[in-house]
């Protein structure tokens, strides 16, 4: 076999090894169809399937609307307080669903401070409007995130001619600036759907079945795990589709013109500046400050007695696995695309939609794929031992902090490929080309070349994944070593033994600890983005 | 090509999966940190041998045992259900662990009849109700909350709760499917919204008017009727308790509990643990820091608890609850019971 | 300096280069044209390595660099290109860009190749501009620069003009060949721009489906064209049909023709005789006429169309001051310095 040969095959490995305990959990159908499925199909399964069919339609809606509309704003306005809100209308991402769920509770119980402050009756927000309302708020980021680079990339020509034909500012943004900017947006509702898919905390507290809750009660209840990680892969068939669409969107993704004019931002001033301004307070206010107040004051009674070493050992842990995390699912990504830039044959391209899967499965269920995997390939490790007369091992990999953000890069991994794979579709081939014919092998050329122009995804991805494992909890709360908890799995603790109050301070902390990454690594995008794309996309004409 | 990442996890393996100390017990928990942890660091102090402990939900650390196999590290499984306990029996994780002390303290349909895991605690699911809209008089049973008197009057959680199923198992195993099945319908018929929430929101729902009657377990009452905050106090204070079926086999009780796991390296120090936690002191310790009853007999309950009165309880065995929890399921599913 | 033997290339199990075989001497600019598809860009990046061929040799500089026993990675070539679409680095400035591929060098050499290159590519002072900020000329010149600063023993360049209008493209092409002939360099490029491979090419290579039709001077390429296809392909003209009267003669409705006839043509068979605009003379005072069909007028030339007694058209290039009106008669002559034929019955 030649060495690139070798390589792919190398490559297509390691994703084999990312997609193990996907592939665990889509093994359950070698076992043969579970009983109960007749069960399910007569009872619970239609209202799980239309649940979940309608909090993913409501979700997706819901997150377009704010996300699109938010993104353009940003990109193409100019109104008071527009430097805060281009940063601030990322916070919410930083709530894990299920504690923003559990605060609003709070907020419109009839005692809580919402109520207390507005006197009016305050509908239950517990129901399915509810649920897409907190999946939305919590989710509607990822949409601004993708779809505000999108617009900021996007030529100031395109909307002249339009204009020039005579299309106003909202026949611009549905027939010019929109569909351009689809294949990020799409990208962005991907991620959306998924993450609404396999949400459980939410539905679960509000008391609405839908597939994942569905899944749980399979597993939890009749205690048939087989049949729930069957539903889990079905799930996953659906997510596949899903991911197959928002991939042909891409490929028909245009590239920008060259020598492109940003487009300058046109100022809003006055009442309707200042009404923008309310308009895009609203999610943030919504997702992140009533909510961070509420926090605050459930916690602010113990706040000096729970401030305490332990309390620094959480937070260590988290950051710790954040970081970890986020180190190994953007190293593998940027690894499998470029490996896939380099040489584009099927290995390659197969290995980098094998690494994509984790994100589509419930959390839990993703862990017990891990629990599995880890668990034989320890087995092995023994068994091998054992043959060759060697001590045994004992568990190599199960328990330990490598099995926590093994399943954690496993679950977000979709996020670095997806980004780095649209950022590296932007750079034309030729830059590599360039770079080899004067002298540059692979490495120095991506070191180069690659990595500098990357700045926006990578940095984008990072925080996405960083975010995302700060918030994880499932897999943290199977996997984890004897005595290390985070943050999230504190604050799941509390809050599922319906103590809001003592669950608040660490879930103060998961909004703060996500704060900061999301301030700098947003101003970090944004001076980027504004330097270098503006290179980029001179030197990459239409028709390359 | 470099793999920067599996290097990196490599160092993180290296730095976590050496250096054990020489007496130690390691626990895998269902039960959640804040209400074990006390617990544990107590019996450190005791005895010097260090408990290393992992929380999660049971049915995944269930799955981690297996998956483990021979080599797991867990001494100590703790669940706060008889049914997992009876399933990771079932499993072939636990071992048996016949100890005369234990069966000493723990009545007998409070752990497993073969000594494979031992009840520590006990819940009760019990009828709370408004006292300014219900007589007391007009309760009786879980099952005559099945009455037409009580339509649109009742709250409860969602049937994924496994309080729930277990009082729904133990309602087969009582009397049948098929009559479980028509007493599901007639709740479900009853209820005065869509389950929603956990048990303290169904006290809630009951305080503010929303229903007249509620299911919950003691614990969510006496936790909140001792809380810092008076307004849920208020809310403890208006709503009472009622103890069903005291008349006949007695209130609907569950366990929280712990077996040895079948390849425990450390089984004595496990042993020590399990003496431990029935001790008076640990005993006391749940029924005044968690308001749950001591599995023990004779032990101290704390104030709330003693001004609800004493009570009879179900002593059906409690294996049977794990047997029946998947009919119980289905039960419910049948009967629309969300 | 670049010897290709028999090349063969195929991707994704489609044959896209069969038997391509070539000769660049040192200093010659070489230029690949031909229909687009009929792999001339594929050559191109074959040569520099980045598609591994089937089978074939390429030597450059004498060295081999692809043969069934090695590949020899780009970088290691000594190759520059330049490409369609410019592929500057954009988060670089201009002075960057060229240093780029001499990055080993030291400061002073490195600063001084690139003050150097700047100098020759007329772009002096621009060091610190980004490549955004320049025009698309002013980035074909760097992206040169850029190739040409490593003294690459062979520079190859992908339709470089392409992206510029037509008025530049002309201008910068010779700007490029002044370049390219001032440094010595041994140059290869693909166009599908006729005028661009005249004005700049020393040699020229016709390609269509994947293969090398003729490997030849332009002007050979233009009056010997190897086969139909080239005769075709580069230039204008027509074909007007005869008869083989002899051994060196073809009978055609304009006269007989005298010349070298391809090889097994036989007195009697059929024969299609070339006829460039260029061969067909304006004279008011011939007897033979032929009637205008169109016309365009070219500045110094009018071109027009004819068509002959029997419905046959042909390209006539005339002095721009005689002008004749659509569907009036011309007197026309041939002067065929020598005779291109092709079998009527296939090749």
């Amino acid at each position: 076999m030649t060495k690139p040969r070798v390589r792919s095959l190398a490559i297509w490995l390691l994703a084999v090894v990312m997609a193990s305990p996907v592939l665990v959990v889509a093994a359950s159908w070698l076992a043969g169809v579970s009983g109960n499925w007749q069960h399910l199909l007569d009872t619970v399964l239609p209202v799980y399937l239309a649940n979940s069919v309608v909090l993913a339609l409501g979700t997706g809606t819901g997150t377009l609307l704010v996300g699109t509309a938010s993104a353009w704003a940003v990109a193409r306005f100019s109104f008071p307080g527009h430097g805060t809100l281009s940063w601030a209308l990322l916070l919410p991402m930083a709530c894990p669903a299920y504690l923003l769920a559990y605060t609003w509770t709070g907020l419109l119980a009839p005692e809580g401070l919402l109520q207390q402050a507005l006197a009016l009756p305050l509908p239950d927000i517990r129901s399915l409007p509810g649920a897409i309302a907190m999946l939305t708020l919590v989710l509607y980021p990822y949409i601004y995130l993708m779809a505000r680079s999108a617009f900021i990339q996007q030529s100031a020509v395109a909307l002249d001619v339009a204009r020039s034909l005579g299309a106003g500012p909202w026949r611009r943004f549905f027939r010019v600036a929109l569909p351009l900017a689809r294949p990020a947006i799409i990208a962005g509702l991907a991620l959306v759907l998924m993450e609404t898919l396999a949400d459980y905390g939410t539905v679960q507290y509000f008391g609405v079945p839908t597939l994942s809750t569905g899944i749980y009660r399979t597993w939890f209840g009749l205690g048939d795990i087989n049949a729930a990680a069957q539903m889990a892969s079905a799930l996953l068939l659906a997510m596949v589709l899903l991911l197959w669409v928002e991939r042909f969107a891409r490929q028909r993704r245009a590239i920008t013109d060259s020598f492109a004019q940003r487009a300058s931002r046109s100022v809003i001033s006055g009442w309707r500046g200042w009404a923008v301004t309310a308009a895009l307070c609203l999610p943030v206010l919504f997702g992140f400050l009533l909510p961070a107040l509420q926090l605050l004051a459930w916690s602010a009674p113990q706040l000096d007695s729970a401030l305490d070493s332990r309390f620094l050992g959480l937070l260590g842990n988290s950051l710790l696995i954040a970081t970890l995390t986020t180190a190994c699912a953007v190293g593998i990504g940027l690894l499998l695309i470029y490996a896939r830039r380099l040489v584009p044959d099927t290995l390659r391209r197969h290995a980098t939609r094998l690494a994509s899967f984790g994100y589509a499965v419930p959390g839990t269920v993703l862990a017990v794929g891990v629990v599995l995997a880890l668990g034989s390939t320890d087995q092995v490790i023994n068994d091998v031992a054992q043959r060759l007369g060697l001590p045994a091992p004992g568990l190599v990999f199960s328990g330990t902090l490598f099995a926590v953000v093994f399943a954690c890069t496993v679950r977000f991994l979709t996020i670095p490929v997806q980004g780095l794979e649209a950022g590296m579709a932007r750079l034309s081939i030729n830059l590599d080309h360039a770079g080899r014919s004067l002298g540059h092998p692979p490495l120095a050329l991506f070191r180069r070349v690659h990595l500098p122009l990357l700045k926006v995804p990578l940095a984008t991805s990072a925080l996405l994944v960083f975010v995302d494992t700060l918030k994880e909890l499932p897999a943290t709360l199977v996997l984890r070593p004897f005595d290390t908890n985070t943050l999230a799995v504190r604050a799941f603790e509390l809050a599922s033994d319906e103590r809001l109050a003592d669950a608040a301070l660490p879930a103060l902390a998961i909004l703060l600890a996500g704060l900061f990454p999301v301030i700098l690594l947003t101003r970090a995008t944004l001076q980027a983005s504004e330097v270098s794309s503006a290179a980029t996309d001179a030197s990459v004409p239409s028709h390359a | 090509m470099r793999f920067p990442g599996i290097v990196l996890l490599a160092i993180t393996v290296l730095v976590t999966g050496c250096s054990q100390p020489p007496e130690q017990v390691n626990v895998y928990s269902a039960r959640k940190e804040a209400l074990i942890k006390p617990l544990l660091d107590q019996f450190s102090a005791d005895t010097g041998i260090t408990v290393n402990l992992v929380t999660a939900k049971a049915d995944a650390l269930l799955e981690r045992l297996k998956a483990e196999g021979e080599h797991s590290p867990a001494d100590l499984l703790i669940t706060v259900d008889a049914g997992r306990l009876h399933r990771a029996k079932q499993a072939g994780v636990l071992q048996p662990l016949a100890d005369s002390t234990l069966e000493q303290r723990i009545p007998a349909t409070l752990r497993d009849p073969e000594s494979f895991w031992y009840g520590l605690s006990v819940r009760a699911r019990v009828i709370v109700y408004a006292p300014e809209r219900v007589d007391a008089g007009q309760l009786e049973s879980y099952e005559s909350l099945a009455d037409e008197q009580w339509r649109g009057r009742i709250c409860i959680r969602s049937s994924d709760n496994i309080y729930n199923q277990s009082l729904v198992a133990s309602l087969i195993a009582h009397n049948g499917e098929q009559a479980t099945e028509d007493w599901a319908r007639a709740m479900v018929a009853n209820m005065a919204r869509d389950p929603v929430g956990g048990d303290r929101d169904q006290i809630k729902a009951v305080a503010a008017g929303e229903c007249d009657l509620a299911v919950v377990n003691t614990y969510y009452l006496a936790m909140m009727a001792s809380d810092d905050d008076p307004a849920t106090r208020a809310v403890a204070e208006s709503v009472a308790v009622f103890w069903p079926n005291q008349d006949e086999r007695g209130v609907h009780i569950n366990v929280s509990g712990a077996g040895v796991t079948a390849h425990a390296a450390n089984r004595d120090n496990a042993r020590q643990l399990l003496t431990f936690l029935t001790s008076d002191t640990a005993q006391q310790w749940y029924a005044e820091r968690n308001h749950e009853y001591p599995a023990v007999e004779g032990i101290r309950v704390s104030e709330q608890l003693q001004g609800w009165g004493t009570f009879s309880q179900d002593d059906l065995n409690l294996s049977q609850l794990g047997e029946l929890n998947a009919d119980a399921v289905k039960v419910m599913d049948r009967a629309g019971w969300q | 300096m670049l010897d290709i033997e028999r090349l063969s290339l195929s991707l994704e199990q489609q044959p896209v280069l069969s038997g391509i075989t070539l000769h660049l001497a040192r200093g010659d600019i070489g230029c690949l044209i031909g229909p687009s598809g009929c792999g001339k860009t594929t050559l191109l990046r074959a040569i520099a390595g980045f598609v591994p061929p089937a089978s074939g040799q390429i030597h450059i500089g004498g060295r081999p660099v692809s043969d069934s026993a090695r590949q020899v990675p780009p970088e290691k070539r000594r190759v520059g290109m330049v490409f369609q679409d410019i592929a500057l680095f954009p988060h670089l400035d201009v002075a960057a860009n060229i240093a780029f591929g001499i990055s080993h060098w030291t400061a002073t050499e490195r600063q001084q190749r690139v003050s150097d290159l700047l100098k020759l590519v007329g772009l002096p002072d621009m060091g610190t501009r980004f490549p955004a900020q320049l025009s698309g000329g002013q980035q074909q010149r760097v992206a040169i620069a850029r190739a040409l600063a490593p003294k690459p023993q062979l520079l190859l360049l992908d339709e470089p003009f392409s992206a510029l209008d037509a008025e530049l493209r002309e201008q910068v092409s010779r700007d490029v060949r002044h370049i390219l002939k001032q440094e010595g360099i041994t140059a290869l490029f693909v166009t599908h721009d006729q005028n661009e491979a005249f004005t700049t090419a020393d040699m020229l290579g016709v390609m269509t489906d994947g293969q090398l039709v003729q490997w030849d001077t332009p002007y050979r390429t233009y009056h010997r064209p190897a086969n139909r296809f080239v005769a075709d392909f580069i230039g204008r003209g027509s074909f007007i049909p005869g008869t083989v009267s002899g051994a060196f003669s073809v009978q055609t409705c304009l006269g007989e023709f005298q010349g070298s006839l391809p090889a097994g043509l036989q007195p009697g068979d059929r024969a299609d005789v070339l006829i460039r605009p260029d061969d067909i003379i304006h004279d008011d005072d011939s007897p033979r006429t032929a009637r205008v069909v169109d016309r365009a007028f070219r500045g110094a030339h009018m071109l027009y169309t004819l068509e002959l007694e029997d419905g046959i058209r042909v390209p006539c290039l005339a002095p721009s001051h005689h002008a004749h009106a659509v569907d009036s008669r011309i007197g026309i002559r041939l002067e065929l310095e020598h005779i291109v034929a092709f079998s009527r019955d296939g090749e």
